[in-house]
């Protein structure tokens, strides 16, 4: 498994450590800077949603390869309280936390392709990918 | 029982033996620490504390163990917070607790062979786990205080550093600069709002300029604290100036759908400066 890297989440410091892996993930892959600063940031976020609203997960990055095409992707998983309204959190300003409410819907944004699965009580999955242009 | 004014008179007169066998038999070697410093003030502190040890165990054999404990609470927490035993690695420290328990051990049975047939074998027994039970309690209590005290530097230090990395600087009357540098986590976004607030008050400050110049990453927690100091600021009657967005940060933080349409930028510092300038002369 040499091209995937986890970091678990327990604490802040490890939000750090899953942005750092990230950023040399994607500077071996090629990514430009732009895209390095767009693939840290939507780790942080993910990142920080675990910590804060299941407590614990893990944030695994992957170098994929599709065809002719290398990528990165963010695989976020917890097993906390899940998300009811997929739609409502996709929504720019909604948050439960008092926060900005603008990480999922800014991850959307950052990322090429950006998957949500989640279920109530059962956790959280999101992957999100990157392409190599 | 265990007690015994004998024994207690035998040890007293032996702890200043006991203390210069125990320094003279120190591997003085350690790359750090007290037990290896060739300071003379350090040394005879280090032996000072050493004798006051023994005076203070060799009471095991005649006061009552609440009184035993509480009179060494003193000599536990002053080692404790000492700052030449702070600096030194616990497992030293440990090692000599155990090197100066064998020396108890030891002087036991020289007690118990000079009074040969006065004391039973059972009697020197039970002394010798005496020495046992009250060095583990002096030993626990003392990784507890040292613990307590290791972790109160590490804050300040913690703080200092903090401090350090938000620089509030007047750089004329009124004005003053934050550079902001490197990674901004939860806790230092607060130190940095509310030590920010502080500065601007204390100083007289009315206009400050941020510069994010160093910092190679805003998410929206990051820009969430950053819009909550500058609202902060303004209720206090300062007015913020950002500057030196790195490009690719820009690009990210519009993506996030951030908005900083009510926030004053520049592209870098020196135009924020010359910019209020201008400002300043209309
Ligand atoms: N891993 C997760 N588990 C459970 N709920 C989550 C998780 N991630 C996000 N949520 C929910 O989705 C909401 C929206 O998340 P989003 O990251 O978009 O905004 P926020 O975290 O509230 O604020 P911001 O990210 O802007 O600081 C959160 O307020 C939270 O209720
Ligand atoms: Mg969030």
């Amino acid at each position: 498994m040499e091209n995937q890297s986890c970091v678990k989440i327990i604490n802040e410091w490890d939000i750090v450590a899953a942005r750092q892996l990230g950023r040399n993930v994607a500077k071996d892959l090629g990514f430009g800077t732009v895209d390095q600063a767009r693939i840290t940031t939507a780790i942080s976020e993910l990142a920080r949603n675990i910590y804060l609203y299941a407590g614990q997960g893990q944030v695994c990055i992957e170098k994929i390869y599709d065809g002719g095409k290398a990528g990165l992707q963010i695989l976020a998983a917890d097993s906390g309280p899940g998300i009811s309204d997929l739609r409502q959190v996709m929504e720019d300003g909604y948050s439960t936390s008092g926060g900005l409410g603008a990480g999922l819907p800014g991850v959307k944004r950052l990322m090429d392709e950006f998957v949500i699965d989640s279920e109530p009580g059962k956790g959280t999955d999101i992957k999100a990918t990157k392409w190599l242009r | 029982m265990h007690r015994n004014q004998e024994l207690h008179t035998f040890l007293v007169e032996k702890a200043k033996n006991l203390t210069e066998e125990w320094y003279k038999s120190l591997d003085k070697s350690d790359p750090k620490g007290v037990y290896s410093s060739s300071i003379p003030e350090e040394i005879q502190k280090l032996k000072q504390q050493n004798y006051d040890f023994h005076l203070h165990l060799c009471k095991v054999f005649v006061q009552e163990e609440k009184q035993f404990s509480q009179e060494f609470e003193e000599w536990i927490n002053q080692i404790a917070k000492d700052e030449q035993h702070l600096n030194t690695p616990v497992q030293y420290i440990l090692r000599e607790f155990f090197h100066v328990q064998e020396q108890y051990l030891c002087y036991i049975d020289e007690f118990a062979s000079i009074h040969k047939g006065k004391y039973s074998h059972e009697k020197v027994q039970l002394w010798q786990r005496i020495i046992i039970r009250a060095f583990k309690e002096v030993i626990l209590r003392f990784v507890q205080e040292n613990q307590i005290y290791s972790e109160k530097k590490l804050l300040a230090q913690q703080e200092i550093i903090m401090e350090l990395s938000s620089p509030v600087i007047t750089i004329n009357k009124g004005a003053a600069l934050l550079p902001l540098v490197g990674d901004i986590d939860t806790t230092r976004a607060k130190f940095i709002l509310e030590h920010s607030l502080n500065e601007c008050s204390n100083k007289g400050i009315n206009h400050l300029y941020i510069d994010l110049s160093g910092v190679v990453m805003i998410d929206t927690m990051v820009a969430h604290q950053i819009f909550q100091l500058i609202s902060a600021l303004k209720m206090i009657g300062v007015q913020t100036t950002l500057s030196g967005l790195r490009p690719e940060v820009a690009q990210t933080t519009v993506q996030l759908g951030l908005s900083f349409e009510e926030v004053v930028i520049r592209s870098d510092l020196a135009a924020a400066l010359s910019a209020n300038e201008i400002d300043s002369v209309k």
